[in-house]
Protein backbone atom coordinates (compact mmCIF):
# COMPACT_ATOMS: atom_id res chain seq x y z
CA UNK A 1 0.00 0.00 0.00
CA UNK A 2 2.02 3.19 -0.54
CA UNK A 3 1.84 6.11 1.18
CA UNK A 4 0.07 9.36 -0.35
CA UNK A 5 -0.14 12.05 2.28
CA UNK A 6 2.45 11.36 4.66
CA UNK A 7 2.79 14.29 7.43
CA UNK A 8 5.14 14.29 10.10
CA UNK A 9 5.43 16.56 13.21
CA UNK A 10 3.62 19.44 11.82
CA UNK A 11 2.38 22.35 13.58
CA UNK A 12 0.80 25.45 12.21
CA UNK A 13 0.09 28.50 14.04
CA UNK A 14 -1.51 32.04 13.30
CA UNK A 15 0.16 34.92 15.09
CA UNK A 16 1.93 32.82 17.74
CA UNK A 17 -1.04 30.62 18.68
CA UNK A 18 -0.73 26.84 17.66
CA UNK A 19 -4.26 26.12 16.03
CA UNK A 20 -3.14 22.83 14.49
CA UNK A 21 -1.28 20.09 15.55
CA UNK A 22 -0.03 16.35 14.13
CA UNK A 23 2.72 14.32 14.68
CA UNK A 24 1.96 11.45 12.62
CA UNK A 25 -0.44 11.05 9.25
CA UNK A 26 -0.18 8.56 7.12
CA UNK A 27 -2.78 8.35 4.32
CA UNK A 28 -2.86 5.95 1.81
CA UNK A 29 -3.38 5.56 -2.16
CA UNK A 30 -7.04 3.61 -1.99
CA UNK A 31 -8.02 5.27 0.92
CA UNK A 32 -11.94 7.48 2.05
CA UNK A 33 -11.07 9.18 4.38
CA UNK A 34 -13.10 12.15 5.94
CA UNK A 35 -11.65 14.83 8.43
CA UNK A 36 -14.28 15.55 10.99
CA UNK A 37 -14.26 18.23 14.17
CA UNK A 38 -15.97 20.81 15.43
CA UNK A 39 -15.52 24.14 13.57
CA UNK A 40 -12.56 25.82 14.72
CA UNK A 41 -10.72 23.06 15.43
CA UNK A 42 -8.76 22.81 12.17
CA UNK A 43 -10.06 20.91 9.72
CA UNK A 44 -9.81 23.48 6.95
CA UNK A 45 -6.10 24.37 8.21
CA UNK A 46 -4.91 21.02 8.13
CA UNK A 47 -6.45 20.50 4.18
CA UNK A 48 -4.59 24.14 3.62
CA UNK A 49 -1.44 22.77 4.15
CA UNK A 50 -1.41 19.81 2.72
CA UNK A 51 -2.60 22.16 -0.33
CA UNK A 52 0.42 24.34 -0.25
CA UNK A 53 -2.35 27.09 0.84
CA UNK A 54 -0.82 27.90 4.17
CA UNK A 55 2.97 27.33 5.18
CA UNK A 56 3.02 25.59 8.13
CA UNK A 57 5.75 26.34 11.15
CA UNK A 58 7.33 23.67 11.54
CA UNK A 59 6.99 19.89 10.40
CA UNK A 60 7.23 18.42 6.76
CA UNK A 61 4.15 17.11 4.55
CA UNK A 62 5.04 14.66 1.52
CA UNK A 63 2.44 13.91 -1.47
CA UNK A 64 2.83 10.77 -3.18
CA UNK A 65 6.77 10.82 -2.25
CA UNK A 66 7.29 14.44 -3.28
CA UNK A 67 7.32 18.11 -1.93
CA UNK A 68 3.71 19.89 -1.53
CA UNK A 69 4.99 22.86 -4.31
CA UNK A 70 5.20 19.18 -6.63
CA UNK A 71 2.38 17.25 -5.12
CA UNK A 72 -0.36 19.04 -5.43
CA UNK A 73 -1.06 19.24 -8.64
CA UNK A 74 -2.22 15.24 -8.62
CA UNK A 75 -4.54 16.66 -5.91
CA UNK A 76 -7.76 17.78 -7.34
CA UNK A 77 -9.25 20.01 -4.88
CA UNK A 78 -13.23 20.92 -4.24
CA UNK A 79 -13.85 23.59 -2.01
CA UNK A 80 -17.14 24.45 -0.33
CA UNK A 81 -19.65 25.60 -3.17
CA UNK A 82 -20.91 28.86 -1.05
CA UNK A 83 -17.24 30.68 -1.48
CA UNK A 84 -18.55 31.66 -5.21
CA UNK A 85 -20.31 34.93 -6.16
CA UNK A 86 -23.44 33.79 -8.27
CA UNK A 87 -23.52 36.58 -10.59
CA UNK A 88 -20.30 35.57 -12.06
CA UNK A 89 -20.77 35.26 -15.55
CA UNK A 90 -19.16 31.55 -16.52
CA UNK A 91 -20.48 28.54 -18.05
CA UNK A 92 -20.39 24.90 -16.47
CA UNK A 93 -17.76 24.54 -19.41
CA UNK A 94 -15.28 27.64 -18.29
CA UNK A 95 -15.63 26.32 -14.99
CA UNK A 96 -14.56 22.55 -15.67
CA UNK A 97 -11.62 24.03 -17.93
CA UNK A 98 -10.25 25.93 -15.22
CA UNK A 99 -8.46 22.48 -14.69
CA UNK A 100 -6.29 23.50 -17.36
CA UNK A 101 -5.61 27.43 -16.20
CA UNK A 102 -1.80 26.84 -16.22
CA UNK A 103 -1.24 25.53 -19.84
CA UNK A 104 -0.09 27.82 -22.54
CA UNK A 105 0.77 31.49 -22.68
CA UNK A 106 -2.48 32.36 -24.70
CA UNK A 107 -4.40 30.13 -22.99
CA UNK A 108 -6.24 28.79 -25.30
CA UNK A 109 -7.94 25.65 -24.99
CA UNK A 110 -7.37 22.44 -27.32
CA UNK A 111 -10.19 20.80 -28.86
CA UNK A 112 -8.80 17.72 -26.92
CA UNK A 113 -9.08 19.03 -23.54
CA UNK A 114 -12.48 20.06 -24.23
CA UNK A 115 -13.60 16.83 -25.85
CA UNK A 116 -11.59 15.84 -22.08
CA UNK A 117 -13.85 17.84 -20.40
CA UNK A 118 -17.48 17.23 -22.22
CA UNK A 119 -16.43 13.35 -21.58
CA UNK A 120 -16.17 14.10 -17.37
CA UNK A 121 -19.49 16.23 -17.58
CA UNK A 122 -21.36 13.19 -19.25
CA UNK A 123 -19.69 10.89 -16.43
CA UNK A 124 -21.14 13.01 -14.13
CA UNK A 125 -24.36 13.54 -14.96
CA UNK A 126 -23.95 16.56 -16.27
CA UNK A 127 -24.60 16.41 -19.96
CA UNK A 128 -26.02 19.01 -22.17
CA UNK A 129 -25.35 21.55 -19.33
CA UNK A 130 -21.88 23.08 -20.69
CA UNK A 131 -23.12 26.24 -21.84
CA UNK A 132 -25.49 26.99 -18.64
CA UNK A 133 -24.90 29.44 -16.27
CA UNK A 134 -23.39 27.97 -12.86
CA UNK A 135 -26.07 29.86 -10.76
CA UNK A 136 -29.26 28.40 -12.96
CA UNK A 137 -27.37 24.80 -11.06
CA UNK A 138 -29.00 23.23 -8.05
CA UNK A 139 -26.79 22.73 -4.89
CA UNK A 140 -25.86 19.12 -6.13
CA UNK A 141 -26.04 20.08 -9.18
CA UNK A 142 -22.89 22.97 -8.32
CA UNK A 143 -21.08 19.90 -5.96
CA UNK A 144 -20.85 17.78 -9.46
CA UNK A 145 -19.59 20.33 -11.62
CA UNK A 146 -16.48 21.16 -9.09
CA UNK A 147 -15.88 17.50 -8.70
CA UNK A 148 -15.86 17.68 -12.72
CA UNK A 149 -13.33 20.25 -12.69
CA UNK A 150 -11.28 18.69 -9.75
CA UNK A 151 -11.44 15.08 -12.35
CA UNK A 152 -10.15 17.36 -15.50
CA UNK A 153 -6.51 17.96 -13.40
CA UNK A 154 -6.26 14.21 -14.16
CA UNK A 155 -5.78 13.71 -10.03
CA UNK A 156 -4.70 11.13 -7.84
CA UNK A 157 -6.48 12.09 -5.53
CA UNK A 158 -9.90 13.86 -4.75
CA UNK A 159 -9.96 16.35 -1.71
CA UNK A 160 -13.45 18.17 -0.96
CA UNK A 161 -14.06 20.75 1.73
CA UNK A 162 -17.86 19.83 2.92
CA UNK A 163 -19.27 18.64 -0.12
CA UNK A 164 -23.08 17.88 1.14
CA UNK A 165 -23.36 21.09 3.40
CA UNK A 166 -25.52 22.71 0.34
CA UNK A 167 -27.12 19.58 -1.44
CA UNK A 168 -30.60 18.36 0.59
CA UNK A 169 -29.96 14.54 1.61
CA UNK A 170 -31.17 12.44 -1.60
CA UNK A 171 -28.77 15.07 -3.48
CA UNK A 172 -25.80 14.50 -0.57
CA UNK A 173 -26.50 10.83 -0.84
CA UNK A 174 -26.35 10.76 -4.48
CA UNK A 175 -22.56 12.64 -3.97
CA UNK A 176 -21.32 10.38 -1.42
CA UNK A 177 -22.60 7.25 -4.31
CA UNK A 178 -20.29 8.90 -7.00
CA UNK A 179 -17.75 9.72 -5.03
CA UNK A 180 -17.30 5.88 -3.40
CA UNK A 181 -17.38 5.18 -7.48
CA UNK A 182 -14.60 7.62 -7.92
CA UNK A 183 -12.65 5.64 -4.78
CA UNK A 184 -12.32 2.85 -6.89
CA UNK A 185 -9.53 4.70 -9.21
CA UNK A 186 -8.38 7.50 -6.66
CA UNK A 187 -7.82 8.37 -3.02
CA UNK A 188 -10.75 10.19 -1.85
CA UNK A 189 -10.44 12.57 1.43
CA UNK A 190 -13.11 14.76 2.68
CA UNK A 191 -13.92 17.08 5.58
CA UNK A 192 -17.17 17.10 6.99
CA UNK A 193 -18.93 17.69 9.81
CA UNK A 194 -21.54 15.43 8.63
CA UNK A 195 -20.37 12.34 10.57
CA UNK A 196 -23.82 10.57 10.19
CA UNK A 197 -23.57 10.76 6.11
CA UNK A 198 -19.79 10.05 5.32
CA UNK A 199 -19.56 7.36 7.83
CA UNK A 200 -21.04 4.73 6.10
CA UNK A 201 -19.06 5.33 3.28
CA UNK A 202 -15.12 6.42 4.39
CA UNK A 203 -12.91 3.72 6.08
CA UNK A 204 -11.01 5.50 8.32
CA UNK A 205 -11.86 8.76 10.20
CA UNK A 206 -9.14 11.52 10.90
CA UNK A 207 -10.24 13.58 13.82
CA UNK A 208 -9.03 17.06 14.23
CA UNK A 209 -9.29 19.14 16.86
CA UNK A 210 -6.43 20.88 17.77
CA UNK A 211 -4.62 17.61 17.30
CA UNK A 212 -4.78 14.97 15.00
CA UNK A 213 -5.93 11.55 15.82
CA UNK A 214 -7.15 8.80 13.46
CA UNK A 215 -9.46 6.14 13.64
CA UNK A 216 -10.99 3.33 11.32
CA UNK A 217 -14.63 3.57 11.35
CA UNK A 218 -15.17 0.54 13.51
CA UNK A 219 -13.16 2.46 16.20
CA UNK A 220 -15.77 5.60 16.41
CA UNK A 221 -17.90 4.95 19.20
CA UNK A 222 -19.85 7.68 21.48
CA UNK A 223 -16.97 8.42 23.65
CA UNK A 224 -14.43 9.36 21.45
CA UNK A 225 -17.05 11.60 19.58
CA UNK A 226 -17.64 13.39 22.99
CA UNK A 227 -14.26 14.08 23.62
CA UNK A 228 -13.89 15.31 19.96
CA UNK A 229 -16.12 17.92 20.41
CA UNK A 230 -16.31 18.14 24.23
CA UNK A 231 -20.08 18.41 24.59
CA UNK A 232 -22.63 15.08 24.43
CA UNK A 233 -23.06 14.09 20.88
CA UNK A 234 -26.02 12.11 19.63
CA UNK A 235 -24.42 9.22 18.11
CA UNK A 236 -26.26 7.21 15.12
CA UNK A 237 -24.07 3.75 14.30
CA UNK A 238 -23.86 2.32 11.25
CA UNK A 239 -22.92 -0.84 12.43
CA UNK A 240 -24.29 -2.92 9.27
CA UNK A 241 -21.99 -1.29 6.75
CA UNK A 242 -19.33 -0.25 9.28
CA UNK A 243 -17.42 -2.78 8.42
CA UNK A 244 -13.57 -2.31 9.16
CA UNK A 245 -12.07 -3.06 5.14
CA UNK A 246 -8.30 -2.07 5.89
CA UNK A 247 -6.31 -2.81 8.87
CA UNK A 248 -5.30 0.33 10.72
CA UNK A 249 -2.20 1.34 11.40
CA UNK B 1 -22.03 84.18 -41.98
CA UNK B 2 -18.51 82.61 -42.87
CA UNK B 3 -17.83 83.16 -39.58
CA UNK B 4 -20.58 81.33 -37.53
CA UNK B 5 -20.16 78.54 -39.85
CA UNK B 6 -16.61 78.21 -39.03
CA UNK B 7 -17.47 78.60 -35.42
CA UNK B 8 -20.26 76.00 -35.77
CA UNK B 9 -17.33 73.52 -37.37
CA UNK B 10 -14.92 74.09 -34.80
CA UNK B 11 -17.67 73.55 -32.13
CA UNK B 12 -18.50 70.43 -33.69
CA UNK B 13 -14.87 69.73 -34.44
CA UNK B 14 -14.10 69.64 -30.62
CA UNK B 15 -17.37 67.34 -29.76
CA UNK B 16 -16.33 64.82 -32.46
CA UNK B 17 -13.34 64.72 -31.36
CA UNK B 18 -14.25 64.38 -27.79
CA UNK B 19 -16.54 61.45 -29.12
CA UNK B 20 -14.17 59.90 -30.48
CA UNK B 21 -11.50 60.00 -27.14
CA UNK B 22 -14.59 58.37 -25.82
CA UNK B 23 -14.85 55.58 -28.08
CA UNK B 24 -11.70 54.87 -27.45
CA UNK B 25 -11.45 55.05 -24.06
CA UNK B 26 -14.80 52.88 -23.74
CA UNK B 27 -12.22 49.61 -25.06
CA UNK B 28 -10.21 49.36 -21.87
CA UNK B 29 -13.06 50.42 -19.98
CA UNK B 30 -15.00 47.88 -20.41
CA UNK B 31 -12.12 45.16 -20.48
CA UNK B 32 -10.48 46.18 -16.95
CA UNK B 33 -14.56 47.21 -15.51
CA UNK B 34 -15.34 43.54 -16.20
CA UNK B 35 -12.79 42.18 -14.08
CA UNK B 36 -13.02 44.74 -11.20
CA UNK B 37 -16.92 44.50 -11.02
CA UNK B 38 -16.12 40.28 -11.35
CA UNK B 39 -13.47 40.15 -9.00
CA UNK B 40 -15.31 43.00 -6.91
CA UNK B 41 -12.26 45.47 -6.73
CA UNK B 42 -14.44 48.57 -7.04
CA UNK B 43 -12.76 50.48 -4.10
CA UNK B 44 -9.50 49.75 -5.01
CA UNK B 45 -10.12 51.47 -8.62
CA UNK B 46 -11.48 54.57 -6.15
CA UNK B 47 -8.52 54.88 -4.13
CA UNK B 48 -6.23 54.30 -7.13
CA UNK B 49 -7.95 57.81 -8.48
CA UNK B 50 -7.47 59.75 -5.35
CA UNK B 51 -4.03 59.01 -5.49
CA UNK B 52 -4.04 60.41 -8.62
CA UNK B 53 -4.86 63.42 -7.54
CA UNK B 54 -1.33 63.15 -5.69
CA UNK B 55 0.36 62.76 -8.68
CA UNK B 56 -1.25 65.42 -10.63
CA UNK B 57 -0.20 67.45 -7.73
CA UNK B 58 3.21 66.70 -7.13
CA UNK B 59 3.05 67.36 -11.05
CA UNK B 60 1.92 70.65 -10.80
CA UNK B 61 4.76 71.79 -8.44
CA UNK B 62 7.31 70.19 -10.32
CA UNK B 63 5.92 72.28 -13.44
CA UNK B 64 5.88 75.23 -11.85
CA UNK B 65 8.09 75.53 -8.69
CA UNK B 66 10.86 73.30 -9.86
CA UNK B 67 10.70 74.72 -13.52
CA UNK B 68 10.70 71.42 -15.39
CA UNK B 69 8.24 72.33 -18.00
CA UNK B 70 7.97 69.06 -19.77
CA UNK B 71 6.63 67.12 -17.30
CA UNK B 72 2.64 67.68 -17.55
CA UNK B 73 0.93 66.55 -14.40
CA UNK B 74 -0.69 63.60 -16.48
CA UNK B 75 3.20 62.17 -15.90
CA UNK B 76 2.76 62.53 -11.98
CA UNK B 77 -0.45 60.89 -12.56
CA UNK B 78 0.62 57.69 -14.27
CA UNK B 79 3.93 56.89 -11.50
CA UNK B 80 0.82 57.99 -8.84
CA UNK B 81 -1.89 55.66 -10.02
CA UNK B 82 1.00 52.71 -10.44
CA UNK B 83 3.00 53.15 -7.37
CA UNK B 84 -0.51 53.31 -5.29
CA UNK B 85 -1.76 49.99 -7.57
CA UNK B 86 2.00 48.21 -6.48
CA UNK B 87 1.39 49.48 -3.06
CA UNK B 88 -2.23 47.83 -2.77
CA UNK B 89 -0.81 44.92 -4.38
CA UNK B 90 1.99 44.68 -1.93
CA UNK B 91 -0.43 45.28 1.13
CA UNK B 92 -3.50 43.42 0.50
CA UNK B 93 -2.02 39.88 -1.35
CA UNK B 94 -0.42 38.46 1.72
CA UNK B 95 -4.16 38.82 3.29
CA UNK B 96 -2.10 39.91 7.05
CA UNK B 97 -3.53 43.35 7.14
CA UNK B 98 -6.93 44.67 7.29
CA UNK B 99 -7.25 45.55 3.52
CA UNK B 100 -10.39 48.29 3.59
CA UNK B 101 -8.52 50.61 6.33
CA UNK B 102 -5.08 50.49 4.35
CA UNK B 103 -7.48 51.35 0.97
CA UNK B 104 -9.28 53.72 2.71
CA UNK B 105 -6.15 55.30 4.01
CA UNK B 106 -4.80 55.56 0.66
CA UNK B 107 -7.34 57.24 -0.62
CA UNK B 108 -7.30 60.08 1.40
CA UNK B 109 -3.78 60.65 2.14
CA UNK B 110 -3.24 60.63 -1.94
CA UNK B 111 -6.21 63.68 -2.40
CA UNK B 112 -4.46 65.19 0.50
CA UNK B 113 -0.74 65.17 -0.59
CA UNK B 114 -2.36 66.60 -4.08
CA UNK B 115 -3.55 69.46 -2.39
CA UNK B 116 -0.54 70.11 -0.22
CA UNK B 117 1.78 70.06 -3.37
CA UNK B 118 -0.67 72.65 -5.15
CA UNK B 119 -0.78 74.78 -1.93
CA UNK B 120 3.22 74.96 -1.81
CA UNK B 121 2.76 75.80 -5.50
CA UNK B 122 3.06 79.61 -6.04
CA UNK B 123 -0.40 80.94 -8.53
CA UNK B 124 -3.66 79.68 -9.39
CA UNK B 125 -3.94 76.17 -10.74
CA UNK B 126 -7.33 75.00 -12.32
CA UNK B 127 -7.76 71.60 -10.56
CA UNK B 128 -11.77 71.09 -11.58
CA UNK B 129 -10.79 69.66 -15.00
CA UNK B 130 -8.89 66.62 -12.64
CA UNK B 131 -11.70 66.73 -9.93
CA UNK B 132 -14.84 66.88 -12.65
CA UNK B 133 -12.97 65.46 -15.73
CA UNK B 134 -13.31 67.46 -19.17
CA UNK B 135 -13.49 65.44 -22.39
CA UNK B 136 -13.83 68.50 -24.38
CA UNK B 137 -10.49 69.52 -23.35
CA UNK B 138 -8.97 66.18 -24.21
CA UNK B 139 -5.60 66.83 -25.91
CA UNK B 140 -3.56 64.70 -28.78
CA UNK B 141 -1.21 63.48 -26.03
CA UNK B 142 -4.29 62.72 -24.04
CA UNK B 143 -5.95 60.86 -27.19
CA UNK B 144 -2.38 58.65 -27.71
CA UNK B 145 -2.20 57.75 -23.89
CA UNK B 146 -5.93 56.20 -24.40
CA UNK B 147 -4.47 54.22 -27.48
CA UNK B 148 -1.83 52.82 -25.45
CA UNK B 149 -3.96 51.87 -22.64
CA UNK B 150 -6.20 50.33 -25.06
CA UNK B 151 -3.36 48.07 -26.26
CA UNK B 152 -2.44 47.17 -22.97
CA UNK B 153 -5.52 45.87 -22.10
CA UNK B 154 -6.93 44.08 -25.01
CA UNK B 155 -3.05 42.14 -25.07
CA UNK B 156 -3.74 41.27 -21.43
CA UNK B 157 -7.67 40.04 -22.17
CA UNK B 158 -6.38 38.01 -24.94
CA UNK B 159 -3.32 36.62 -23.55
CA UNK B 160 -4.26 36.11 -20.11
CA UNK B 161 -8.47 35.47 -20.13
CA UNK B 162 -8.02 32.22 -18.96
CA UNK B 163 -5.59 32.49 -15.81
CA UNK B 164 -7.57 36.11 -14.61
CA UNK B 165 -10.95 34.72 -15.56
CA UNK B 166 -9.94 31.49 -12.94
CA UNK B 167 -8.27 34.28 -10.64
CA UNK B 168 -11.55 35.85 -10.17
CA UNK B 169 -13.23 32.90 -9.98
CA UNK B 170 -11.72 30.73 -7.46
CA UNK B 171 -8.03 32.49 -6.65
CA UNK B 172 -7.27 28.95 -4.24
CA UNK B 173 -8.21 27.12 -7.24
CA UNK B 174 -5.93 29.18 -9.55
CA UNK B 175 -3.10 29.04 -6.59
CA UNK B 176 -3.02 24.98 -6.58
CA UNK B 177 -2.95 25.04 -10.29
CA UNK B 178 0.26 26.76 -9.86
CA UNK B 179 -0.84 30.17 -11.44
CA UNK B 180 1.28 33.01 -9.46
CA UNK B 181 -1.93 34.80 -8.11
CA UNK B 182 0.02 37.71 -6.57
CA UNK B 183 1.69 38.46 -10.23
CA UNK B 184 -1.47 38.49 -11.70
CA UNK B 185 -3.55 40.37 -9.62
CA UNK B 186 -0.72 43.39 -9.16
CA UNK B 187 -0.88 43.35 -13.31
CA UNK B 188 -4.43 43.84 -12.95
CA UNK B 189 -4.07 46.45 -10.57
CA UNK B 190 -1.76 48.38 -12.82
CA UNK B 191 -3.68 47.66 -15.84
CA UNK B 192 -6.92 49.28 -13.53
CA UNK B 193 -4.15 52.01 -12.25
CA UNK B 194 -3.96 53.28 -16.08
CA UNK B 195 -6.95 53.38 -17.04
CA UNK B 196 -7.76 55.16 -13.95
CA UNK B 197 -5.65 58.10 -15.37
CA UNK B 198 -7.14 57.72 -18.62
CA UNK B 199 -10.78 58.14 -16.89
CA UNK B 200 -9.42 61.22 -15.17
CA UNK B 201 -8.99 62.51 -18.16
CA UNK B 202 -12.67 62.17 -18.79
CA UNK B 203 -14.57 61.80 -16.31
CA UNK B 204 -12.39 62.89 -13.03
CA UNK B 205 -10.95 61.99 -10.29
CA UNK B 206 -14.23 61.75 -8.34
CA UNK B 207 -16.48 59.89 -10.41
CA UNK B 208 -13.97 57.57 -12.13
CA UNK B 209 -15.48 54.47 -9.52
CA UNK B 210 -18.72 55.12 -11.68
CA UNK B 211 -17.95 54.38 -14.78
CA UNK B 212 -15.38 51.58 -13.97
CA UNK B 213 -18.50 49.62 -12.60
CA UNK B 214 -21.51 50.61 -13.87
CA UNK B 215 -21.75 49.51 -17.25
CA UNK B 216 -20.09 46.19 -16.38
CA UNK B 217 -22.80 45.45 -13.84
CA UNK B 218 -25.09 46.63 -15.85
CA UNK B 219 -23.92 43.63 -18.77
CA UNK B 220 -23.24 41.24 -16.54
CA UNK B 221 -27.20 40.59 -16.25
CA UNK B 222 -27.21 39.78 -19.58
CA UNK B 223 -24.50 37.54 -20.32
CA UNK B 224 -23.27 33.89 -19.40
CA UNK B 225 -19.47 34.40 -20.20
CA UNK B 226 -17.12 36.74 -19.25
CA UNK B 227 -16.18 37.74 -22.46
CA UNK B 228 -19.14 38.27 -23.40
CA UNK B 229 -19.87 40.86 -20.64
CA UNK B 230 -16.59 43.03 -21.53
CA UNK B 231 -18.50 43.29 -25.29
CA UNK B 232 -21.76 44.57 -24.04
CA UNK B 233 -19.97 46.69 -21.35
CA UNK B 234 -17.82 48.10 -24.26
CA UNK B 235 -21.14 48.91 -26.46
CA UNK B 236 -22.82 50.72 -23.26
CA UNK B 237 -20.09 52.52 -22.28
CA UNK B 238 -19.72 53.66 -26.16
CA UNK B 239 -23.44 54.77 -25.98
CA UNK B 240 -23.52 56.57 -22.69
CA UNK B 241 -20.13 58.26 -23.27
CA UNK B 242 -21.42 59.44 -26.98
CA UNK B 243 -25.69 60.14 -25.56
CA UNK B 244 -23.82 61.69 -22.56
CA UNK B 245 -21.68 64.12 -24.49
CA UNK B 246 -24.41 65.30 -26.76
CA UNK B 247 -27.34 66.25 -24.45
CA UNK B 248 -24.43 67.91 -22.26
CA UNK B 249 -23.51 69.56 -25.03
CA UNK B 250 -27.48 71.01 -25.61
CA UNK B 251 -27.88 71.30 -22.17
CA UNK B 252 -24.53 73.57 -21.64
CA UNK B 253 -23.85 71.19 -18.91
CA UNK B 254 -20.99 69.55 -17.59
CA UNK B 255 -20.20 66.52 -19.92
CA UNK B 256 -18.66 64.48 -17.09
CA UNK B 257 -21.87 64.47 -14.53
CA UNK B 258 -24.37 64.43 -17.40
CA UNK B 259 -22.73 61.21 -18.41
CA UNK B 260 -22.71 59.58 -15.10
CA UNK B 261 -26.35 60.63 -14.19
CA UNK B 262 -27.74 58.83 -17.26
CA UNK B 263 -25.76 56.15 -16.72
CA UNK B 264 -26.87 55.98 -13.74
CA UNK B 265 -30.54 55.75 -14.02
CA UNK B 266 -30.36 53.44 -16.81
CA UNK B 267 -28.31 51.41 -14.15
CA UNK B 268 -30.95 51.28 -11.37
CA UNK B 269 -33.60 50.56 -13.72
CA UNK B 270 -31.94 47.28 -15.09
CA UNK B 271 -31.37 46.72 -11.45
CA UNK B 272 -34.95 47.26 -10.55
CA UNK B 273 -36.22 44.74 -13.47
CA UNK B 274 -33.30 42.02 -13.13
CA UNK B 275 -34.82 41.72 -9.54
CA UNK B 276 -38.24 41.49 -10.83
CA UNK B 277 -37.54 39.29 -12.91
CA UNK B 278 -35.71 37.26 -10.87
CA UNK B 279 -38.65 37.66 -8.45
CA UNK B 280 -41.13 36.34 -11.39
CA UNK B 281 -38.87 33.34 -11.82
CA UNK B 282 -38.97 32.52 -8.35
CA UNK B 283 -42.20 32.82 -7.99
Amino acid sequence: MDTAVKIRDLQVSYSNETVLRCEKLDLFNDDFVSIVGPNGGGKTTLLKAILGLIEPQSGSIELFGMSVREGKFKVGYIPQFFNYDDNFPVTIMDVVLMAKVSSGIWGFISRKEKKQALKILSDLGLKGLENRRISELSGGQRQRVLIARAMATEPQMLMLDEPTSNADSAAAEGIMELLKELNKDMMVVLVSHDIGVVSKYVNRVVCVNRDVVVHPTSALNGISINNLYDSEMVVIRHDRQCCENKEFK
Amino acid sequence: MIDDLYNLYLQYQILFQAIFAGILASVSLGIIGTYIVSRRISYVSGAISHCVFGGVGAGIFIQNYIGWQWFDPIYGAIISALVSALIIGAVTASGKNRDDAVIGAMWAVGMSVGIVFIDITPGYFNIASYLFGDILLITGKDLLLIIVVDIFSVLAALMFYRRLMAISFDSEFAAIRGVNIRLYYILLLCLVALVTVVLVRIVGIIMVIALLTMPAAMASGFVNRLWHMMVISIIINIVFVISGLILSYHLALSSSAIIIIILGAFYLLVAFFSRRRVNTAAN
